[in-house]
């Protein structure tokens, strides 16, 4: 598959200045929409992300601290404060199914044929079941393609027509799942881009919309004369419920990633992406909220001063006008440009994301 | 010009040229591999496409039967939807029903020229449409249950235009 990727980029000698973004965006296809088993037939793919979803609910459900039980927290315990959930019969009897159904991957390639049909089938009943959350079949009418030719006509989609081609049916809905497809649509990515880069280039939003954020990580690159200072911000969706529960959001692993065609590791973040003309210290903000963010012009008004506090986040005020200790002020000026990128976004730094991954792994 | 016959699923046979058969590379490759002689009176039976469709396929290959052969694709360049000629526009002006199953016949027949335009013309009426009018103009099921419908609004956000 690499060699596939390496050998898709080494045509690209005419269009150096998409290297970058081809980059990246091959890192992200191959991180987030890659399945592993993208040779293997749609029913073993819809198998294996079936069990993942079940072990990342477990992953819930179980105590972190599992390893230090004592017979006294249990059995001899006359408070029942450490007795698991019971998991609910549905999740357990679908668990069970998926236990009964693992098999070796020959078997499974020898129960391929007419497998697929069924396991529609059971879908189906599964969607009947749960119609109180469902609207249901609208149309019951009209035919039923066969997914050839939704995989025939994928190739002549444009990226900004996939939301439309997935929403047609199922059948194209799983085309758009698989990781075919999507290497397909990444070749289709450089005139992609060039089309986004037009549409986008007038979008400026206020770094204000920020706020409350974690900063994930932050680097810094020299390009030419000015430094490029970025920052990532992670939504914190409940600081307060964070702490107190100690339930920390766990990132996925680069394998879980790999694992998962729609896995994305940077779904809920965005970065900050600012150029100055100098390079300045930045203090250690990693893991800090942004409290406040101060954008004023600089002193010979032909740039821009951006201050960016950052604190714990618990009082939802910049720690550093009460004096608070652990408050970073960072104070960027002069500031030539500045943009938020979300992680969909051309310009988003993916290729530092999976750098990042490797490091952790 | 020696001639083959080609049976459709419904039992139709059809004489044609060879050279415009073979148009097909699934119809070429099966001549070559069973070694079948011109002069032989064998009959290709071609259980995936019926005689209506056949009928089609083979008016459109004896039409095209001395295009050059198509490019290979360039897999980095955006496929063009906007270069269908005129001939081929008014030879696609069939219902939507056709349309699909031209395009099954040509994937199995693998007539790639007959493939590229009819994906094209299927394209091209796709854009701009909403997944209802789609689902209408080629009546095609909606058994989508809205779980499913906002698990791909929720994947599909970062290619739509905001």
């Amino acid at each position: 598959m690499l060699c596939h990727v390496s050998c898709l980029m080494s045509v690209h000698h005419g269009a150096r200045k998409w290297w970058s973004q081809l980059f990246n965006f091959t890192m992200y296809f191959i991180s987030s929409r890659c399945n592993i088993n993208e040779k293997l037939p749609l029913t073993i793919n819809l198998e294996v992300r079936k069990t993942c979803r079940i072990k990342s609910q477990e992953n819930i459900v179980l105590p972190k601290n599992l390893g230090d039980v004592t017979l006294n927290d249990f059995a001899n315990s006359a408070i029942c404060k450490y007795r698991l959930k019971k998991v609910n019969q549905q999740r357990k009897h679908s668990f069970k199914k998926s236990l009964r159904k693992k098999k070796s991957w020959d078997e499974k390639i020898d129960d391929l044929e007419g497998d697929f049909e069924e396991q529609i089938d059971e879908e189906a009943k599964t969607s009947k079941k749960t119609i109180s959350n469902s609207e249901g079949v609208k149309d019951g009418i009209g035919k039923d393609y066969p997914i050839d030719i939704w995989f025939t006509l994928s190739e002549y989609i444009r990226p900004e027509d996939v939301g439309v081609f997935a929403s047609i049916c199922k059948t194209s809905f799983e085309v758009t799942c698989t990781a075919k497809f999507w290497f397909s649509l990444y070749r289709l990515i450089p005139p992609f881009v060039t089309k986004l880069k037009s549409l986008m280039t007038s979008m400026t939003e206020h770094p204000d919309t920020l706020k409350r954020r974690q900063c994930d990580s932050l680097w810094q690159e020299k390009k030419r004369a000015h430094w490029v200072f970025y920052f990532k911000m992670r939504e914190k969706k409940n600081v307060f419920l964070q702490h107190s529960s100690r339930t920390d959001y766990r990132q996925p692993d680069l394998l879980e990633i790999l694992d998962d065609v729609s896995a994305n590791p940077d779904e809920t973040c965005r970065v900050l992406r600012v150029t100055c003309k100098h390079f300045i210290k930045i203090p250690p903000v990693i893991g800090q909220v942004l409290t406040s963010v101060c954008l004023t012009l600089s002193q010979g008004l032909r740039h821009h001063r951006l201050q960016l506090d950052f604190g714990s986040g618990l009082n939802g005020y910049p720690m550093s006008s009460l004096g608070g200790a652990g408050c970073n002020t960072i104070i960027l000026d002069p500031v030539i440009n500045y943009r938020i990128l979300d992680w969909w976004h051309p310009l988003y730094p993916h290729n530092h994301n999976i750098q990042d991954l490797l490091s952790r792994e | 010009m020696p001639n083959i016959k080609l049976q459709s699923s419904d039992g139709e046979t059809f004489e044609v040229d060879v050279e415009i058969a073979k148009c097909s590379v699934t119809i070429k490759t099966m001549l070559e591999d069973l070694g079948m002689d011109d002069e032989e009176e064998e009959v290709v039976p071609l259980p995936n496409v019926n005689s209506a469709i056949l009928r089609k396929v083979i008016q459109w290959a004896t039409y095209h039967k001395d295009d050059p052969p198509p490019p290979e694709d360039d897999e980095n360049k955006e496929k063009r939807t906007d270069d269908i000629s005129s001939w081929d526009a008014d030879f696609l002006k069939v219902d939507q029903g056709t349309l699909f199953e031209l395009i099954l016949a040509a994937n199995y027949l693998d007539i790639k020229g007959l493939l590229d335009v009819t994906c094209k013309t299927v394209a091209n009426m796709i854009k701009g449409k909403a997944p209802e009018e789609i689902r209408k103009t080629f009546n095609i099921k909606n058994d989508f249950t809205a779980s499913k419908k906002s698990r791909f609004v929720e994947e599909n956000e970062w290619c739509e235009e905001k």
